[in-house]
């Protein structure tokens, strides 16, 4: 039986959806897949949707799923799994009731605060990014933060997961190129924990991978989707529907059709292996009908996140949305209550992964004082997702008649006892007097996150020489097989 | 400007296509020229929706029905104005290069260019260098525009100038490309004419090109 603090943390402290509401988005969903169906651009795909009943229609690459057919197989998928460090030591567990953060992934910029230009990114910078991400005691897992534009388009993602092997002990959260990807991905894997098998025991990643809204399911997210299931690894399969361009502009229309296309995406995935795990991960948005770019730092996105951990406990599986995003680029305030207001949505909703850590400007651009001051924000909302103790020793009667009237509680045992537990302490926020403060340069917390940047170095063990080696093997095996014209 | 033009401009920002459709046959019949229907009723009207949306009374979708409404109009009037000798604003190639889905700013941008009056011819996503190719031979456009949302397809630009550059076609256009990786500095190494970064500043583009 579960403890009391146990339930406790599962009872999400935000619920907006009713169990009615709920429903009717699952049951709206299950509608949406039979009548409209999804276009699935993978020929196996359609073989094996057919094979178990589906209605394909072939000339429009149009899958039409039978309701029973998404139920029975969303079923199959398991409400519980874990991703393990590189060292295996520290384990994960995602499932309902658990909360954990990230850093987002694949950004296309890299701010540099030391010189205050945003750039690309190669190589050498996901190494120290990732470093960084390590280093950051609220990260519990790492997603692959850039697509380095030195390494070779094809096998981009080879490139990804092997430095991100050399330069976090985290968990990472990876995506594959094709079913070629996903093989390489299993061997870079297999040569850091030693075998096949230890892999398959620990899993050190997993797969991220998109639908194509609206409605679709391309080629290569699909092959990979295949293949993923097929070599057993965990995939977070991720609808990024947005509301007014590739969705409908009403939010409950939008998470309707996320909805639809997730359910499609994981029936896939249970066909070709049932019990496969997945993650049931949204990044429902909406479109700034001002600039006609995207936003995901308003009060919208931090709805759809409410409802992305609510339709997860619907099916009773782990979940993951963008919680730790806004669409500022400076380490001001914007970007603080943009990303404060997500988080805080996500993660009282009983989001299982919220990710952003790090990132400003929508998904784009990385900036490494923000990763410092994201880090302090997680500490506080886990802080008040751990809620108020009430036992015999925290209602605290006992010191309270002690002390009576017109004492002073400092220099209790309780308070020495219990202040660690009971209190946070902030790490970059400031409470200092205003004078001290002044005094000290008057500084900002960007100010303050850029200085503790300035002093920090990356300490990540380096792989083995025997494992180093096997894993780039594996990137230049890769390397080797892409013909490359011109 | 003449009653019955300032009927269809109206129409126009107000997103109202069988109004412009009838006020466009209206003018004519009534002898106005087809040049004045298209530059003070039609791009005029646009040019005040462009004024809005920069200002933010307008919206991109309201800026989208009222630039399918000038279509609609133009539709009718094109065929007259190539008998009346006024040329057209300019004919425009898109497309997201090979290996990249990404179409919703590239839609937009092709959106806003036919709102200018341009003739745009999307050629939709995952185009690979020939495709860009052969589609400025057939349809001999003035200017191409590339677009790509992934670092790994950035290269996927260069690979279609030298596409246009083999196909000895590189001359004929001018070339812009935008998306989320793209820089001007990128745009300038790769040789291509223009950046952009985003829909509206791509018109403006696109006319200094011309
Ligand atoms: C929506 C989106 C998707 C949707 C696309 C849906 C669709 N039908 O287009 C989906 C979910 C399918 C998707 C898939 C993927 N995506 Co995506 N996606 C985005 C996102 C959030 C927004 C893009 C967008 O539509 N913006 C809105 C439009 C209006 O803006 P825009 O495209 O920038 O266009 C404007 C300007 O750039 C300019 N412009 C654009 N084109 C042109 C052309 C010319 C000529 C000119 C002048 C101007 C111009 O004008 C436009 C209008 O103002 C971006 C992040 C972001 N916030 O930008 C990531 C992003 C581009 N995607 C990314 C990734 C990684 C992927 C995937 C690989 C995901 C995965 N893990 O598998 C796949 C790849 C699929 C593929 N092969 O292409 C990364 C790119 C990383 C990188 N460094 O390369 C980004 C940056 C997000 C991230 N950090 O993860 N994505």
């Amino acid at each position: 039986m579960p403890g009391v603090l146990e339930v406790w943390l599962a009872t999400p402290l935000l619920t907006l959806l009713s169990p009615d509401d709920q429903k009717r988005i699952h049951t709206d969903s299950l509608r949406v897949l039979e009548e409209v169906g999804l276009q699935i651009l993978e020929p196996q795909a359609l073989e094996i949707l057919t094979g178990h009943g589906a209605r394909v229609d072939r000339a429009r690459q149009r899958v039409h799923f039978p309701p029973d057919l998404v139920t029975a197989s969303v079923a199959r998928a398991p409400h519980a799994f874990s991703l393990f460090s590189r060292d295996g030591a520290r384990e994960i567990r995602l499932r309902q009731g658990e909360v954990y953060f990230t850093t987002n992934g694949y950004a296309v910029h890299l701010y540099d605060p030391a010189s205050g230009v945003r750039r690309g990114i190669q190589q050498k910078d996901l190494a120290w990014v990732t470093q960084l991400a390590d280093s950051m005691d609220q990260i519990d897992f790492y997603s692959v933060m850039a697509t380095p534009a030195d390494a070779p388009p094809e096998t981009n993602d080879r490139y990804q997961l092997a430095i991100s092997v050399a330069n976090t002990t985290k968990p990472i959260w990876n995506t594959a190129y094709g079913p070629e990807g996903v093989r390489d991905a299993v061997a870079i894997g297999t040569a850091v924990r030693g075998s096949r098998q230890a892999l398959r025991e620990k899993p050190l990643f997993t797969l991220d991978l998109t639908t194509l809204s609206p409605l679709q399911l391309d080629e290569r997210q699909a092959g990979t989707m295949i293949e993923g299931a097929r070599q057993g690894l965990p995939i977070g399969i991720s609808p990024g529907p947005i509301a007014g361009a590739t969705a409908p502009v009403t939010l409950a229309g939008t998470i309707v059709q996320a909805n639809a296309e997730l359910l499609g995406a994981i029936t896939l995935v249970q066909l070709v292996q049932a019990g496969t795990p997945v993650v049931f991960t949204q990044y429902t948005r909406s479109l700034d009908m001002a600039s006609g770019g995207v936003t995901m730092g308003g009060p919208e996105f931090a709805l759809f996140r409410i409802a992305t951990a609510e339709m997860a406990r619907f099916y009773d599986l782990p979940s993951r949305g963008g919680g730790l995003i806004a669409d500022g680029k400076a380490c001001d305030a914007q970007v603080g209550a943009e990303k404060m207001l997500n988080v805080l949505a996500a993660s009282l909703a009983g989001l299982t992964i919220s990710a952003g850590a790090g990132f400003v400007d929508f998904i784009n651009t990385i900036r490494p004082e923000q990763l410092l001051i994201d880090n302090e924000i997680i500490s506080q909302v886990r802080r008040l997702r751990r809620g108020i103790t009430l036992d015999g020793g925290s209602l605290a009667l006992d010191v309270i008649a002690q002390v009576g009237p017109g004492g002073n509680y400092l220099a209790q045992d309780h308070t020495a006892s219990n202040f660690r537990s009971e209190l946070w302490f902030p790490k970059l926020w400031d409470r200092k007097p205003w004078s001290v403060w002044e005094a000290e340069g008057g500084k900002d917390v960007a100010r303050r996150a850029a200085e503790r940047l300035q002093a920090w170095s990356p300490k990540v063990p380096p792989l083995t020489e025997d494992v180093e080696r096997a894993v780039w093997d594996v990137v230049r095996e890769a390397d080797g097989k892409v013909a490359r014209p011109r | 400007m003449h009653e019955l033009l300032k009927t269809v401009y109206d129409d126009v920002i107000n997103g109202d296509r069988p109004a412009v459709e009838a006020g466009v046959r209206a003018a004519m019949e009534a002898g106005q020229p087809v040049g004045s229907i298209l530059s003070e009723a039609l791009i005029g009207a646009m040019k005040e929706v462009g004024e809005r949306f920069e200002r933010q009374d307008f919206y991109v979708p309201e800026m989208l029905v009222a630039a399918r409404a000038m279509q609609a109009g133009l539709t009718i009037l094109k065929p007259h104005l190539v008998q009346a000798g006024v040329p057209a604003a300019g004919k425009v190639v898109i497309g997201t290069v090979k290996g990249d889905l990404h179409d919703i700013g590239k839609s937009l941008v092709g959106m806003m260019m036919e709102g200018a009056g341009f003739e745009v011819i999307d050629l939709g996503t995952d185009v690979g260098p020939e495709k860009f190719g052969e589609a400025v031979r057939t349809h001999k456009p003035q200017l191409v525009g590339l677009s790509a949302l992934l670092t790994t397809t950035m290269q996927n630009m260069k690979a279609t100038l030298e596409a246009l550059e083999d196909l000895g076609v590189r001359d004929q256009v001018k070339v812009m490309v935008g998306g989320a990786p793209v820089t001007d500095v990128f745009a300038k190494e790769i040789g291509a004419d223009g950046y952009a970064p985003d829909a509206s500043r791509a018109v403006t583009l696109a006319k200094s090109l011309l």
